[in-house]
């Protein structure tokens, strides 16, 4: 869905051919959001069937021509309102790990506790490869578009982070459950 | 009821958890109240013995007759006795002697009219009250004498053994022929009193046809003031006629003095109270602040909180004053014993057997107590009530409670030094007869004078400390920085504190230099007096309370002069003249000897006239007392009665002398017995040829005449020492009224420093995690104490010697009569610096441990 | 660097006894930024104040440098504190009386130093943590994050073996603490030891090794980052 405003707002800089036009979505966002391609080729076709873009033609030597993509006035208004509009949908989880946690055993919370660990681990982890990349771009650029990928990096920590109190809240609620049992039992 | 119940479940529970501060503040007010409480117990049994041994000496008697120190001839007795409207006349001879044996005891001997005077007095020879074997036999003889069962005891006498009894014709032996129950005359003095027969005293005293007192009783129904004309008018001039109240009211005007020093202690050791309760109560308001908003924020009203704290404050307050009752009863009961044997010493023998109790005034003083602590609990409550509910929810940062440094108590300060200097100004503008010349005057002066400056101290203190941040951080290092900075976080607080040190040592500075100033003149004055290296009397000079020793004949002097050694013999003569209804001090010595070896301290007038006009001449000089209160002048002159009637006597200087309050008069020797007719002699002042030694001297004088009589020969460097040390003795009362004062303002400093510390518990915690060792933080609150000691040291030595100099200027001055150079007592100065610092550092020792030992962890947890 | 050898700490709360650590046994070596995170009441800020001198253990062996702060008196430790430990705290404890630059100096002073000595080392760490313009400001007149950017120069000013640090940003907006953690970051990057106690994943992301404490006991251990050397 927010391809078609991604590949609208990189137009809206400058005129682009495709491939460039992959290379600064993968230096702009690649970090969360990787896309092939046949992806892009089909999200520019619709485009300019919703005329909000067009194209040229570069010739080149000993190759095929070129189609260098531009955005139409149209296609500015239409970046415009969309950036003007706050998202309305909120993020759908459907993790890998939603579906783990609904098919493990609850009566012998071992193994799902270590699991949780586990996953913490891993997302702290992540998040100190984010927090050093984050570091490494403002020491190397300052600009526009660092700031953005700061800003982009700040985003995956924190749902890296809700995911990690997520997970603590998790095991708090396990563990209570457990004790429950325990004591009702005895 | 409301307040009731917030009491038992809020304050209850603050005053178990507040425990310290509460036991502070109980101690403070306790301490005050006992003070108060105790100098008034003093006053009044002091008073009231004195009052006891005059009104049973004097019993029914109306009117007593004076007249002169020699007495007066009884024929007098016979005139009084015709008068119409007389119901009874007894003759009195009163003499002192001294009972010789192991120990110097002086005894009171009144010798009365045995078949008469039971008129007069409570008591009979002939009934039970005493026990006489053979009243005709007392009667007949001569050498017999009544002493009272408690004197009889205490020596170890009964009745038929002889005793040995020091009079002006040498010693005397008498026979004891019956003791008296220590009832009415028998309690005079503490019982050290005998009994003669009014003709055997005339002989044994050598006042033979004299009388020296006579005490009249009217019949019933007559008119007091045409009965005392009347008698006035049937004698010459020049007696004395006088209610016995007359007399108690000579020392009721003694005490008088002691009285409002006291007073003025007592107000200021109240006083001192109330800065702590002050502190004590905005240190609990501070503290409680969110508890006060949590009770605003659901409905407590303003009222109802001030109401609060006031309530606690009372509750507080009424069980510290009980408490201070009995304390002051503990303090009265101490005291009592040193106050009377200082009266004793220098005004009138007394001797205190009980305190005087009087409900109404031990209540008036707890009392007193309870308003001073709600009256200084007044402002903080009013802070609690100010405080909005907001502060339950948020925490408000401390906001000081400027109210002490504001403009509204700058202007009571202002007001406060105006109304004090007005009321100096009127009373030295004030003529002497004027209302305005009242004591009291001089006293709100400095009270209210000390209260402008303790009012303004907190602002005081807020610029001096500034000035010391330098100094501090020189000596001490950061603790030093910190404990400065700490003062000036609660300025207001530790201002408080400041001024309790100031108020106390301002006390014991003037007090200090008043009584420095008396003993430098004192001495200033005996030295200019007394230049004879013995002082030869027949008593010893200091041992009988003021009254006069036992006179010696004139004819010792030239025998004295005959021994070797002896450069000259000054006689001197000691005698009490009525003037214009006062009891002038008459002292008579031979001027022209004097003249020679005695830089007499001259007030104004010339030397060379008082040696000229004064030997053998109807001249005297006076002392400035007397000069200042009859306005006389040199060149003037007053009339003085004399046994042979009045004399007009021309003023010849005046002169500085504080033997007397109620007037001094010098006169010639010879001046004196040709108008007294008076031989006697009270001490014989010598002069040592230089070379010989005085011990020697004083060794030959005692082996010629020790054998005669009992006979004393002190050392003038000897009685100097004495008399310093009664007249230190005097001041024992004002000193421990000091001392509680200081303990009072001690305690605030416990308080302000403890609410300091606890309040810093979190930096404390700070400080110790960064790297403050124990003792550093030890030494930082101490710093604090310290610095509080100091500041309030320095004010209040200030404050002190200014307040020092009216009380010397205005009180003892004009009471004394004399000009008391103001001198400022040096020693005491450091002394009282050192006490301030000393104190205050010795108070911060207990915070300054709960700083120290402050948990670190729980204090950075500590909100 | 530090070494925590089967440390237990234990409270008495009444007649109960609550073991706020057991069996700890920990290295932390030099050049570290080390995160301890836990559960509140896990007992991380006690771990904290063991390694740092403001708490001793009640069993096993507590070294600094090799000196056994468990078993060493209230001067020592006192001086161990002042000299080679930082402490930043989450209530930035500054004193509130005191200028910035006095407050990061009151190590130095405290230890006797004169003030003319103190103030250039000072002014030097305020302008490397970029308060050069407010070193007469009280903490009052200074920010949440200017206020424990003081509290960070002044637990530099000894040049301590390890700065220790309790929840530093706990008080401060997302923004504001970013900026603290890259301080301390960069200063670990120069060779500082850090300890910090946080229960934010993202400052302990900033560290080379997490530590998890759950019960008072050492839960995880884990590497997460290259040690500065």
């Amino acid at each position: 869905m927010s391809i078609k405003y991604a590949l609208l707002a990189i137009l809206a800089e400058r005129d682009l051919h495709g491939y460039e036009l992959k290379s600064s979505f993968d230096h702009k966002v690649g970090e969360f959001w990787s896309l092939n391609y046949g992806q892009i080729y089909s999200t520019l076709d619709r485009l300019e069937k919703e005329a909000l873009v067009t194209h040229d033609r570069e010739m080149q030597e000993k190759r095929p021509d070129r189609k260098i993509f531009s955005i139409t006035p149209q296609g500015r208004e239409e970046l415009a309102e969309w950036l003007a509009t706050p998202v309305g949908k909120i993020r759908a989880l459907r993790d890998e790990f939603f579906i783990k946690l609904v098919f493990m055993d609850k009566d012998d919370p071992g193994p799902l506790l270590a699991l949780l660990d586990k996953q913490k681990a891993l997302y702290l982890k992540q998040m100190s490869k984010l927090t050093q990349r984050k570091m490494a771009l403002k020491k190397a650029a300052q600009g526009p578009d660092s700031l953005t990928g700061e800003l982009l990096m700040d985003a995956g920590l924190f749902h890296a982070e809700a995911d990690i109190r997520w997970l603590t809240l998790c095991e708090a609620k396990l563990k209570a459950a457990v004790d429950r049992k325990k004591t009702s039992k005895r | 009821m409301k307040l009731l119940n917030l009491l038992r479940h809020i304050s209850l529970k603050h005053l178990h958890l507040q425990k310290l501060q509460l036991v502070m503040a109980v101690s403070g007010i306790c301490l005050g109240v006992a003070a108060m409480v105790a100098i008034d117990l003093v006053n009044r049994s002091v008073l009231k013995s004195c009052e006891d041994s005059i009104n049973h000496a004097t019993g029914r008697a109306v009117l007593q007759i004076t007249g002169g120190e020699a007495g007066f001839p009884e024929e007098m007795l016979e005139r009084v006795q015709k008068l119409p409207g007389v119901e009874y006349a007894v003759p009195v001879i009163e003499a002192t002697g001294g009972l010789t044996g192991d120990k110097e005891r002086a005894l009171m001997i009144l010798g009365i009219d045995v078949l008469q005077d039971h008129h007069i007095r409570d008591y009979s020879i002939t009934d039970e009250s005493a026990e006489i074997p053979d009243p005709l036999l007392f009667l007949a003889k001569r050498d017999s004498i009544l002493l009272t069962r408690t004197l009889a005891g205490q020596i170890g006498i009964g009745i038929d053994q002889e005793v040995n009894v020091q009079t002006v014709a040498g010693l005397k032996t008498f026979k004891v022929r019956g003791l008296l129950n220590p009832e009415g005359p028998a309690r005079v003095a503490g019982g050290d009193i005998a009994i003669m027969d009014v003709y055997a005293a005339q002989m044994a005293f050598g006042k033979v046809g004299s009388l020296d007192r006579i005490d009249v009783s009217f019949l019933p129904g007559q008119d007091f003031d045409t009965m005392k004309a009347r008698i006035e008018a049937a004698l010459p001039p020049g007696y004395d006629v006088d209610t016995p109240a007359g007399r108690t009211r000579q020392v009721e005007l003694l005490l008088g003095r002691f009285r409002t020093s006291m007073r003025l202690v007592g107000c200021m050791a109240l006083f001192v109270g109330m800065y702590l309760i002050y502190n004590t109560v905005s240190i609990s308001v501070v503290q409680r602040r969110r508890e006060i908003g949590i009770l605003r924020a659901l409905g407590g009203g303003r009222m109802q909180i001030a109401a609060l704290f006031l309530a606690e404050t009372l509750a507080v307050a009424t069980f510290a004053s009980l408490l201070g009752m009995a304390l002051g009863l503990g303090f009265a009961q101490a005291s009592v014993g040193v106050v009377a044997q200082s009266v004793t010493e220098m005004y009138l023998r007394t001797s205190v057997s009980e305190l005087v109790f009087s409900w109404p005034s031990l209540l008036l003083n707890a009392g007193i107590g309870i308003l001073a602590s709600l009256i200084a609990a007044v402002f903080p409550s009013l802070a609690a009530a100010r405080v909005t509910p907001v502060s339950a929810i948020r925490a408000v940062p401390y906001a000081a409670d400027d109210f002490l440094r504001g403009w509204r108590i700058k202007f009571a300060a202002c007001l406060c030094l105006l109304i004090a200097l007005s009321c100096l100004v009127a009373f030295e503008v004030a003529s002497p007869a004027s209302p305005a010349k009242n004591l009291g005057f001089v006293v709100v002066a400095v009270i209210l004078l000390l209260l402008s400056i303790s009012l303004i101290t907190p602002v005081l203190f807020a610029w001096t400390l500034p000035l010391t941040h330098n100094l501090l951080a020189f000596c001490f290092g950061a603790q030093g920085r910190l404990a400065g900075l700490n003062l000036q976080k609660n300025i207001t607080r530790n201002g408080v504190a400041v001024a309790a040190i100031l108020c106390s040592i301002a006390l014991f500075v003037s007090s200090a230099n008043t009584v420095h100033s008396m003993r430098t003149s004192l001495f200033e004055w005996f030295d200019s007096i007394i230049r004879a290296d013995l002082l030869v009397s027949s008593g010893h000079p200091l041992a009988t309370g003021g009254a006069p020793t036992i006179p010696m004949p004139a004819e010792m002097l030239g025998e004295m002069e005959k021994i070797p050694g002896v450069q000259s013999v000054e006689p001197f003569r000691k005698g009490r003249v009525s003037y214009n209804g006062r009891k002038l001090m008459l002292e008579v010595f031979d001027v022209a000897l004097r003249m020679d070896y005695c830089p007499a301290m001259i007030a104004v007038g010339k030397r060379e006239n008082m040696a000229r006009l004064l030997p053998d001449q109807d001249y005297v000089a006076i002392n400035e007392g007397l000069a200042l209160k009859e306005r006389l002048r040199p060149g003037d002159s007053l009339v003085l009665p004399t046994p042979q009637g009045p004399v007009r006597f021309g003023v010849a200087a005046v002169i500085v002398s504080f033997s007397s309050d109620a007037g001094v008069v010098w006169l010639d020797i010879n001046t004196y017995r040709r108008h007294w007719r008076d031989p006697l002699v009270d001490t014989y002042e010598v002069l040592v040829k230089p070379g010989a030694k005085i011990k020697e001297v004083r060794q030959a004088i005692l082996d010629r005449f020790g054998g005669e009589r009992r006979l004393f020969a002190l050392e003038a460097a000897e009685f100097k020492v004495e008399v310093r040390k009664i007249l230190d003795r005097s001041f024992v009362m004002t000193n421990a009224v000091n001392i509680i004062t200081l303990v009072i303002a001690g305690l605030g400093i416990i308080v302000t420093l403890l609410a300091s510390v606890f309040e810093r518990t979190r930096e404390i915690g700070i400080l110790r995690g960064i790297g403050m060792t124990r003792s550093q933080v030890l030494a930082m609150v101490l710093i604090e104490s310290a610095l509080i000691g100091a500041i309030g040291g320095v004010l209040g030595a200030a404050a002190g010697i200014v307040i020092g100099w009216i009380e010397m200027e205005g009180m003892i001055r004009v009471d004394l009569g004399a000009s008391i150079g103001y001198h400022v007592h040096y020693a005491a100065l450091l002394w009282a610096l050192l006490l301030a610092v000393g104190l205050s550092a010795l108070a911060g020792i207990y915070p300054a441990r709960r700083a120290a030992t402050t948990n670190i962890v729980e204090a950075l947890t500590y909100e | 660097m530090i070494e925590l050898n089967k440390v237990g700490r234990m409270y008495r709360q009444g007649n109960r006894e609550v073991h706020a650590l057991k069996d700890i046994s920990l290295m932390i070596g030099k050049g570290e930024f080390l995160s301890i995170m836990g559960p509140s009441g896990s007992g991380k800020s006690t771990l904290l104040n063991l390694m740092g001198g403001l708490d001793q253990a009640t069993a096993g062996e507590v070294f600094m440098d090799g000196r056994p702060l468990h078993a060493i008196s209230d001067n020592e430790l006192t001086l161990i504190r002042r000299r080679r430990i930082g402490y930043i705290f989450q209530f930035f404890n500054l004193l509130p009386l005191l200028t910035a630059e006095e407050n990061v100096g009151l190590p130095l002073l405290l230890d006797g130093l004169p003030f003319s000595e103190v103030r250039p080392k000072a002014a030097a760490l305020l302008r490397q943590v970029g308060l050069h313009d407010r070193s007469e400001h009280r903490p009052e007149q200074l920010s949440g994050g200017e206020m424990q950017r003081v509290a960070i120069a002044r637990a530099l000013i000894t040049g301590p073996a390890v700065i220790l640090a309790d929840e530093p940003t706990g008080n401060l907006d997302s923004h504001t603490s970013e900026e603290i953690f890259l301080l301390l970051r960069s200063l670990n990057e120069e060779g500082q030891t850090i300890v910090m106690v946080t229960h934010d994943p993202k400052a302990a992301a900033y560290g080379t090794r997490i530590i998890t404490l759950k019960d008072g006991t050492l839960a995880e251990d884990m590497v997460i980052g290259e040690t500065a050397s």
